[in-house]
């Protein structure tokens, strides 16, 4: 039973890998066997039904994959159409209040000090140029 | 000149953008991928969404392919993962699926009293394709199916060459024992 089963396996060997030249001659000698001569036979005739054997597509199978693609280009732009159009509103929002806050700012200096020039907005208004050198540099000395 | 030149071409212009030239890729290669798809899944609705899958895979990785395979090697791997993938997800409604059809007499091989002889042997062939398991049903596509050699079969499904051998010998006692059943064979 056993070497039966091996007698098998070389034959069905045979088929798919190159066999030494010792296999060979064990296979011609295994194959004066009817049954394996039999088994032989039917081993062809499947594998020639499987070669034989095809499928295909629908037709128009390239042209639906053309059209998903093209679709999803499509979409491509449109995500980054919506993409970019969400970049500017964000972009308008984020300037829009940040102009708002700056009004307030000078708004306030203005209401304040009355004026809009260069001091009062940086705030160094009440110093004279030799006050503010002297303030940066012994301020922290004299505390 | 390399036989495998022409696809290079194709790919090339494919991504420059050249629509006509990924088209003639799909062309080309449709059949082969239909023979991998469908002998994976069988002739199933899903299999044509799962062809197609395959080109638009390969489309997004045009940039990556170097040619190091060819590019038939290349498709039909992508093909057997997207297959395996498939048969994974759908692995429940596929056993309904067939239990449907052998319900309706289809692909009950021992049936008794069916004329096998009437029947398309094709048809046989395709149902005792589908009997097997996926393991063994991926190297009969293969090697057998779509000719492969069994090294090519090996790398393709990234397997030892020893696996591919042993499979490929069991899946055809499988299918023998099949097609004695269904009386293509005479036992």
């Amino acid at each position: 039973m056993k070497e039966q089963e091996m007698k098998r396996e070389l034959l069905y060997a045979s088929f798919d890998r190159d066999l030494s030249p010792e296999e060979k001659k064990l296979l011609e000698e295994y194959l004066k066997d009817p049954d394996l001569k039999a088994e032989e036979e039917q081993l062809r005739e499947m594998r020639g039904l499987l070669r034989e054997t095809s499928w295909h597509f629908d037709e128009g199978f390239s042209s639906r994959v053309m059209q998903r693609l093209r679709e999803e280009k499509e979409q491509t732009k449109v995500v980054e159409m919506e993409n970019t159009g969400q970049f500017f509103s964000l972009f308008r929002k984020i300037a829009v209040a940040s102009i708002a806050v700056i009004a307030v700012l000078l708004i306030s200096i203005y209401m304040t000090s009355g004026s809009l020039n260069k001091e009062t907005v940086l705030g160094v208004d009440n110093y004279s140029e030799d006050n503010l050198v002297s303030y940066l540099l012994y301020e922290d000395f004299s505390e | 000149m390399n036989k495998y030149a022409g696809d290079w071409e194709l790919v090339e212009k494919a991504r420059t953008g050249d629509e006509r030239a990924f088209a003639a890729i799909v062309r080309k290669f449709e059949p082969m991928v239909a023979n991998v798809v469908k002998g994976m899944l069988g002739n199933v609705a899903e299999a044509d969404d799962v062809g197609q899958d395959v080109f638009i895979r390969f489309y997004h990785s045009l940039d990556r392919y170097r040619g190091d395979a060819a590019l038939r090697t290349y498709l039909t791997r992508i093909a057997i993962n997207l297959s395996l993938n498939e048969l994974k997800k759908k692995k429940r409604v596929v056993s309904l699926f067939t239990q449907k059809q052998e319900e309706a007499g289809y692909s009950d091989l021992s049936d008794e009293g069916r004329d096998a002889e009437k029947r398309d042997t094709r048809e046989v062939v395709e149902a005792a394709l589908r009997k097997l398991d996926e393991g063994f049903r991926s190297v009969v596509v293969l090697r057998l199916i779509e000719g492969y050699s069994t090294k090519e079969t090996a790398e393709i499904l990234n397997l030892p060459m020893g696996t591919v051998l042993s499979r490929l010998s069991r899946a055809q006692k499988q299918l023998k024992e099949i097609l004695m059943n269904e009386k293509i064979f005479k036992p």
